[in-house]
């Protein structure tokens, strides 16, 4: 069972209306029940991955009722610490880069029969965020296994997060929610939005991608421009497609989850991008890797080497390069540890340090040349050049492997310039099996993607709260323009296999 | 350590780290009134309080406060 299914939405249903049907004190307890049983599917009926999940988060909250107990013992405190860190980074490393350096070290396969639960690496760094948030303020401690039981496991965050901090969602969890008419039409909207993005649009440029990627011999050239540009389209639609399911379901109860994107293609650098992109694992490596990094005894004595070496300017950004880059090497790992999401990771890194440690020459270029840096133009050109930045590292993201991804943009290099391909109309009328309606219908879904972007960054709300403003006649029209978009272009029913989400397992 | 003396020391750690004279904070001061207070200058700005006052914030504070004004509650609650 997928978010995509009949069946997950047949049970959400059920679980909805018992949810709202029982007396309001009660509602935690329907979720938490029904959370089990839908958690348990979603994770393809496994025991031994439920069971591990409800481990995880057992342990969680002995360690912080653990950390409670222990204030005045500083040295078992950090002990503890230090074990809960252990067990729960540990199992999150095992279960995503073990696989891969067993086969690589040819070692014999004991990890092929380990299934690791659905979301592992959603909730467990939300647990450990719990962990040391306990650790640093012994107020943050929950008390109830059940309440905190119900925000390890939360189902809508198992596919692909949003990675959460107790102290944001724990109370929003349990607390008393009002039935509202105008909160359920809007996760309702929401799922519609998330499928239209997903199944419309992500799953057909996915068919132009995975036919360039597929096929590394023939498609050279400005192919694989094509190909690495669709791909950060299609992961945009697809990742924040199924953030939107996510949010919708869980407005369904009431609880409002907090958001993993802001418009990322605004950014006008890297930094800025990730402040935009993956909203909750930015501030989660921020808050729980870099911050505290950063400040240990050992940064803070380099840090005063490096001041007195380069001066103060430059003396106090070495050792931020060097905690960012720690930072980057654990999201590289995070994402899966092979030299390949390393790679990806670490190619934010060097352009984020290459760009400030180049940005008085920048600034002198644009000061001698009188451009203007006040204007649309020159933030379109910050943008566009954060795209392909950011593109560029995608690419290999999608590619099978590090040294795959490298030999495509060779092909694309040193291969003989194809640029005719762009206008070779017999071609792409049947490209990867689609058709002249499925380019149009790409076309559309991302000048809707656009009309939406410009509604938020006009109006400063939510599509959907601008919708609600309209007239009647508007306002359903074009819901129901969407859900017959959904319904009769979307890629999915007998005969088609939708992907997965891309950030699903993750 | 009264409020006030705070405030005028926080200017000097403040004008110190971000290297620019002409910055005067108040209690509502945030990130966002500051060009170049982000995340990686947080830190920064953290230790450089610290130092100058001798205290210590706990990483739970470093990732909460919001304003200047919070910073200087942690001060008075630390130096007082």
């Amino acid at each position: 069972m997928t978010i995509l299914s009949f069946s997950f939405y047949l049970l959400v249903g059920i679980s909805l209306v018992l949810y709202w049907l029982f007396p309001r004190q009660y509602r935690w307890v329907v979720l938490l029940l029904s959370n089990g049983v839908i958690a348990w599917l979603l994770n393809d009926r496994s025991y031994v991955a439920l069971g591990l999940m409800y481990g995880m988060i057992i342990v969680a909250f002995a360690a912080g009722k653990l950390f409670d107990s222990l204030d005045e013992k500083k040295r078992l405190k950090k002990f503890v610490l230090i074990a809960f860190l252990l067990l729960e980074a540990g199992i999150l490393l095992f279960s995503k880069d073990f696989v891969y350096y067993q086969n690589l070290l040819s070692i014999s396969s004991i990890s092929s029969r380990f299934v690791p639960p659905l979301g592992i690496s959603y909730f467990t760094l939300s647990l450990i965020g719990y962990g040391l948030d306990c650790y640093w303020n012994k107020n943050l401690v929950e008390k109830n296994p059940f309440r905190f039981l119900l925000f390890g496991s939360y189902y809508p965050m198992l596919t692909s997060g949003p990675i959460v901090r107790y102290r944001e969602v724990g109370n929003d969890l349990v607390s008393v929610h009002a039935f509202s008419y105008e909160t359920v039409c809007f996760g309702l909207q929401r799922i519609l939005w998330g499928m239209f993005k997903k199944l419309v649009l992500a799953e057909r440029i996915g068919i132009i991608v995975n036919t360039i990627y597929g096929d590394p011999a023939t498609y050279t050239g400005w192919f694989v421009w094509i190909a690495i540009f669709g791909f950060l389209l299609q992961l945009y639609a697809d990742f924040t497609g199924s953030m939107d399911i996510i949010y919708g379901v869980s407005e369904l109860y009431g609880i409002k989850l907090p958001e993993n994107f802001d418009l990322p293609f605004m950014a006008r650098n890297l930094s800025e991008f990730w402040r935009r992109w993956h909203i909750t694992l930015g501030a989660w490596l921020k808050n729980y890797i870099f911050y505290p990094i950063i400040k240990t005894g050992a940064f803070q004595s380099f840090s005063q080497k490096t001041m007195g070496a380069f001066g103060k300017k430059w003396g106090r950004k070495i050792p931020v390069w060097c905690a960012l880059f720690i930072s980057w090497t654990i999201m590289g790992f995070w994402h899966g540890g092979t030299p390949k999401f390393l790679f990806v990771t670490l190619w934010f890194w060097f352009w984020i340090v290459i760009g400030e440690m180049l940005e008085p020459l920048f600034e002198r270029v644009v000061n001698s040349l009188k451009i203007r840096t006040d204007c649309f133009s020159w933030h379109l050109f910050q943008s566009l050049r954060t795209f392909a930045l950011v593109s560029l590292s995608a690419g290999i993201f999608r590619a099978e492997s590090l040294r795959g991804g490298l030999s495509m943009y060779k092909g694309a290099l040193i291969s003989k310039q194809n640029p005719w391909i762009l206008f070779d109309y017999d071609m792409w009328s049947s490209f990867g099996g689609l058709t002249i309606g499925d380019w149009f219908t790409v076309l559309l879904g991302l000048l809707i993607l656009c009309a939406a972007a410009i509604i938020r960054l006009t109006t400063g709300r939510s599509v959907r709260e601008w919708v609600l403003k309209q007239n009647l006649v508007f306002r359903w029209g074009l819901w129901f323009f969407l859900l017959f978009a959904v319904l009769i272009w979307g890629k999915y029913g007998p005969g088609y296999n939708t992907a997965d989400f891309i950030y699903k397992g993750f | 350590m009264t409020r006030e003396e705070v405030n005028k020391t926080m200017d000097e750690v403040f004008q110190d780290v971000f290297d620019d004279e002409g910055i005067h904070v108040t209690e509502s001061t945030t990130a966002k009134d500051i060009a170049d207070w982000d995340s990686m200058m947080h830190v920064t700005l953290c230790v450089a309080i610290e130092r100058k006052f001798g205290i210590k914030f706990n990483m739970d504070q470093v990732n909460t406060m919001k304003n200047v004004g919070e910073m200087m509650d942690i001060v008075l609650s630390q130096v007082s």
